[in-house]
């Protein structure tokens, strides 16, 4: 580790005199932004997936934010927008506003980066037109797999290989001012999607309507939607995020309230309906949904879990689909009190039509599911604190607390502690935390620390403690691990900047043994990861962008002698060849010993979507993804991407078998705007 | 024995030979491996093996030696330039040899030069020899380049034909496409002719300070019966030029059935017609040294290599600029 930061401190100081060379301000093109996107997934899920967070992203760029407008709780939507970045912007803004975009470039304490992302999902007034009465948007995706797996050979799967997903978005009134709350206008949205191997092409079906009546102080949606409260610990959409390389700005959930659904996870959402209604710092929403879920039954009828995939391909998914029902009723209050001060109050009843035997028997809480919890917010210009208090019917606290404080202008930190007790069982909750399950038995402190000590260097670091004081499904006894992340990004020019990240990470696994007189014992070690990362990324000038990247891995296991290890190259290439016609390239190779040492890299892919997949064994996966914009509002991309593991015969196991070594998929993607 | 079984690391069946042949390969990889220096005394004559047992492990050896070259002329290299840096050219690129190891760097070659690149003996043995020439042409805004090489033996011949295309994308970074065919030929068994595709890219981010990348086989092409995959080479490198007399290179090599390679070497040019250079590179170990004299518009190179088992393999190369 200190040898690392040694040499990365001299080939710091090798690499400086060519920045000097170059001018400190950042281009005004749109150079950078050509990895921008896949950049802040990455730094915001480091090798988790969440499809709605792509796709609450990809509707923040459709819609961005207007600058001049905008409110602090709406800057920090941004990802990298940290409560007093926020501020800043706001002060500087004044009452004149901003003229042009370059002039936040001049607050403390932005970085060329965040400059980039902020210009990304912001814009300086409504550039756009004033568009027709009626507008909208349709999106059309199929990806097919090249390869046939064996369910579709032997009829296990009921239908093509074809994966579609449809959806429409119609808007009446003003569009694209979306940042005006004053105008009324109404939303509608339809999905259908049907993943491969489903028989109908809406399997999956999502839709809403939504109103925005500011004469009644009103929001209302009919229709499928989600409710993010405060932290997340009585409802949130299905999944978050928790920890990233982006250390500080995101690990305050502060829940935007009700949100219209339209992602394609196919369980944990709404369906019914929600009003919000807001009048001078008060908020109230009130929602009640009604829905069939797929559940997984166990022989006492009794609900263990529910599917979070959403696969209805063979006769005996199909005949799960839709095996449960809850209906729930639930509101959310907010007041904002003087000075930056809120409290806030959530709370929700579910019944469904089995009794729950979720997160162990400590948890289990019959037909009925209760929760409700108390928030309170406190913010200023270099201080956040955040709590949220909850309670289920089950009968634990679960509890959140957070500081965000800024000591000097350019460092910030970050302080959460959370304690999820055993016995607080709640299907809807998703606190920042480190398992994978449920918000439940679960306890740590979590400090993140950024600096910027000048406009081309940035460091982040966070480091998490965490314990599962009681045992899990797959840990047989109490356990605890850590987590540690060090990312440094230096801009070496202009245009060309390398980033360093070294991750370690601790994390109890269970297995077995013999003691002295044969008996097999389930005992709990620790399995260590640390994962080393240098990626280098050149602008060679609006047209043209590259990346290459090295990454590392080492897997110890406390129970086990020999270490596992596995690294991958890569290295990406992007082309503007004109306006509106893109071509983006990437080879990764990569070798890994197992499963357990392998590797993730963000892939860049169809609007609204991402890929994230994990690479191991000996291979290469590459891919070309092309956008072009044909018309005005009309865009059509297509990827194509290929994955060759070396020394196997047969890939994937079950009916997703694939005989030989070679896995490719062909996506196509239509959006038009009109 | 670690070293050893590097020493073959291109061992894997030569790709036209069908499923029995290949199999008789990878056992004589074994007990070469334990005989070590052995081999090539008795190739030189040295044993008392007979003729046709002197032929057959010929013909082995040259298709160990020559797999790789479907997709690149590994072992050889092309080019007494890139062989004397220990191989590593991804990121120089800068004469007509650029079509083998990144053609994206024929977009530095402002004038029609042609060159040609003679082994005679490789590892000392006149059956493994290469003779290669290639000639670059600037075209409008692109620079296409044509080479030629012809490896092996009347038992065991390969015969490549390489084209390749390179322009700039923008005012720093070039990219590059190569089309290469192999006919491969082996005595009493036939021939077969693949086509593979290589893909380059080169940036100078700064002026002293150059990146290349090269794909080799990028559409994962496939030979013989069994229809096995050719090797898919990654090449990512550096040069860094401290002065402008010395240059400094670095790269990995990355094929997925073998260990990384990492690579490096140094240039230095005294007084305004020589060129001194010398290279390192592992898996296995080998350490390479050349130089080039200039005169007028003609360059002769030498470069030698070692292999720690092998011995010295020296090469010839000489180069013409055109003037346009």
């Amino acid at each position: 580790m200190r040898r690392t930061v040694i040499a990365t401190c001299l080939l710091m100081v090798m690499l400086r005199p060519l920045y000097s060379q170059e001018s400190q301000v950042a281009d005004s093109g749109q150079s950078r932004s050509t990895y921008q996107t896949e950049k802040l997934l990455e730094d915001v899920t480091l090798d988790a997936s969440d499809s709605q967070l792509a796709d609450i992203l990809a509707r923040l760029e459709e819609n961005p934010l207007d600058l001049n407008f905008a409110t602090e709780a709406e800057l920090r939507q941004i990802p990298g927008v940290t409560q007093s970045i926020a501020y800043r912007i706001i002060a500087a803004r004044g009452l004149s506003g901003f003229q042009s975009m370059d002039e936040i470039l001049r607050i403390d304490g932005m970085t060329d980066d965040l400059y980039q992302r902020i210009r990304q999902f912001a814009t300086l007034g409504s550039s756009e037109s004033p568009g027709n009465l009626v507008s909208g948007s349709l999106r059309s995706r199929t990806i097919s797999d090249l390869q046939d797996r064996k369910g579709y050979l032997d009829g296990t799967y009921r239908g093509s290989s074809l994966k579609s997903y449809q959806r429409l978005i119609l808007n009446y009134g003003e569009p694209r001012s979306r940042s005006k709350k004053n105008d009324s206008w109404v939303e509608t949205g339809f999905l259908a999607e049907k993943d491969a191997g489903e028989a109908r092409l809406n399997d999956f079906q999502a839709g809403y309507a939504m109103v925005n009546a500011p004469q009644i102080s009103s929001k209302v949606i009919l229709g499928d939607f989600v409710v993010e409260a405060a932290e997340g610990l009585v409802l949130w959409r299905s999944i978050g995020f928790s920890k990233g390389s982006e250390v500080v700005s995101t690990l305050e959930k502060s829940g935007g309230g009700i949100r219209p659904y339209l992602s394609t996870d196919e369980n944990l959402f709404f369906r019914g309906g929600a009003l919000e209604w807001r009048s001078d710092g008060v908020l109230l929403s009130a929602f009640y949904s009604n829905k069939t879920m797929t559940a997984s039954i166990n022989e006492n009828g009794m609900i263990t879990g529910f599917d979070a995939d959403g696969y209805h391909r063979t006769a005996s998914e199909a005949a799960k689909e839709g095996n449960a029902k809850e209906s729930l009723l639930g509101f959310r209050t907010n007041f904002d009190l003087a000075r930056g001060l809120s409290f806030g109050a959530t709370a929700f009843q579910a019944n469904f039509s089995h009794p729950l035997f979720i997160g162990g028997a400590e948890a289990s809480s019959g037909t009925t599911m209760r929760a409700g919890g108390l928030d309170f917010r406190y913010s200023d210009r270099r201080l956040t604190l955040f709590s949220e208090f909850a309670s289920s019917t089950s009968g634990g606290i679960a509890k959140v607390m957070g500081l965000l404080y800024q000591p000097m202008s350019r460092l910030d930190v970050a302080l959460v502690a959370r304690d999820y007790p055993m016995d607080f069982s709640n299907i809807h909750a998703f606190g920042f935390r480190e398992s994978s399950g449920m918000t439940q038995n679960e306890a740590g402190v979590y400090v993140g620390v950024q600096l910027t000590p000048a406009k081309w260097l940035k460091l982040s670091i966070y480091y998490d403690q965490f314990r599962f004081p009681w045992k899990t499904s797959s840990l047989p006894l109490p356990a605890s691990g850590n987590d540690f992340l060090s990312l440094m990004e230096v801009d070496l020019s202009k245009n060309l900047d390398l980033q360093f990240l070294y991750r370690s990470k601790s994390k109890p696994k269970s297995t077995h043994a013999e003691d002295v007189l044969g008996r097999t014992l389930s005992v709990v070690g620790q399995r260590n990861q640390n994962n080393y990362r240098v990626t280098l990324n050149y602008r060679s000038s609006v047209r043209m962008a590259w990346r290459s990247r090295f990454e590392y891995v080492k897997v110890r296991f406390s129970f086990s002698d020999p270490a596992e290890q596995g690294f991958l190259y890569m290295q990406d290439g992007r082309y503007r060849i004109s306006e509106g016609f893109t071509l983006d390239g990437r080879v990764v190779i990569f070798q890994t010993d197992s499963f357990e040492s392998r590797l993730y890299e963000f892939e860049n892919d169809l609007k609204g979507t991402f890929a994230n997949p994990a690479l191991y064994g000996r291979g290469i996966r590459s891919y070309l993804l092309a956008r072009a914009k044909l018309a005005h509002s009309l865009e059509v991309s297509a990827k194509y991407s290929r994955t060759v593991r070396d020394g196997v015969k047969v890939l994937s196991s079950g009916p997703g078998e694939i005989q030989g070594n070679v896995e490719n998929h062909l996506s196509f993607q239509l959006d038009w705007g009109f | 024995m670690r070293n050893m079984s590097y020493s073959f690391r291109r061992s894997s069946p030569p790709c036209g030979l069908p499923a029995g042949q290949a199999g008789l390969a990878g056992g004589h990889t074994v007990t070469e491996a334990q005989n070590g220096f052995g081999l090539v005394r008795h190739l030189r004559g040295e044993g008392k093996h007979t003729a046709t047992v002197r032929w057959c492990v010929l013909v082995l050896l040259t298709a160990f030696c020559s797999e790789a070259s479907v997709a690149r002329g590994d072992n050889n290299g092309r080019g007494t330039k890139a062989v004397s840096l220990g191989n590593s050219f991804v990121s120089l690129a800068d004469n007509c040899w650029a079509i083998v190891y990144n053609p994206a760097g024929l977009t530095q070659l402002s004038s029609t030069s042609a060159s040609v690149f003679f082994v005679p003996q490789q590892f000392g043995l006149p059956e493994l020899r290469t003779v290669a020439a290639a000639v670059v042409i600037p075209v409008g805004s692109f620079v296409t380049g044509l080479e030629v090489e012809q490896f092996g033996f009347d038992l065991y011949k390969e015969t490549g034909l390489r084209f390749g295309v390179a322009s700039l994308v923008d005012e720093h970074i070039s990219a590059g496409a190569t089309l290469n065919l192999t006919r491969i030929t082996i005595d009493r068994y036939g021939s077969q002719t693949t086509a593979t595709v290589d893909v380059g890219l080169l940036a100078r981010v700064h002026e002293n300070l150059k990146l290349g990348f090269s794909y080799l086989n990028s559409l994962g092409a496939r030979v013989g019966v069994g229809g096995e995959q050719l090797p898919q080479v990654f090449l990512l490198g550096a040069s860094y030029s401290i002065e402008k007399d010395l240059i400094l290179v670095a790269e990995i090599e990355k094929d997925i059935r073998y260990e990384t390679i990492v690579k490096g070497g140094i240039e230095q040019s005294l007084f305004d017609f020589l060129r001194l250079r010398f290279g390192l590179s592992n898996n296995p170990d080998k350490f390479s040294g050349g130089f080039s004299l200039t005169y007028s518009n003609a360059e002769f190179g030498y470069a030698g290599y070692s292999h720690p088992d092998l011995g010295w393999t020296h090469q010839i190369e000489l180069s013409f600029g055109i003037l346009p």
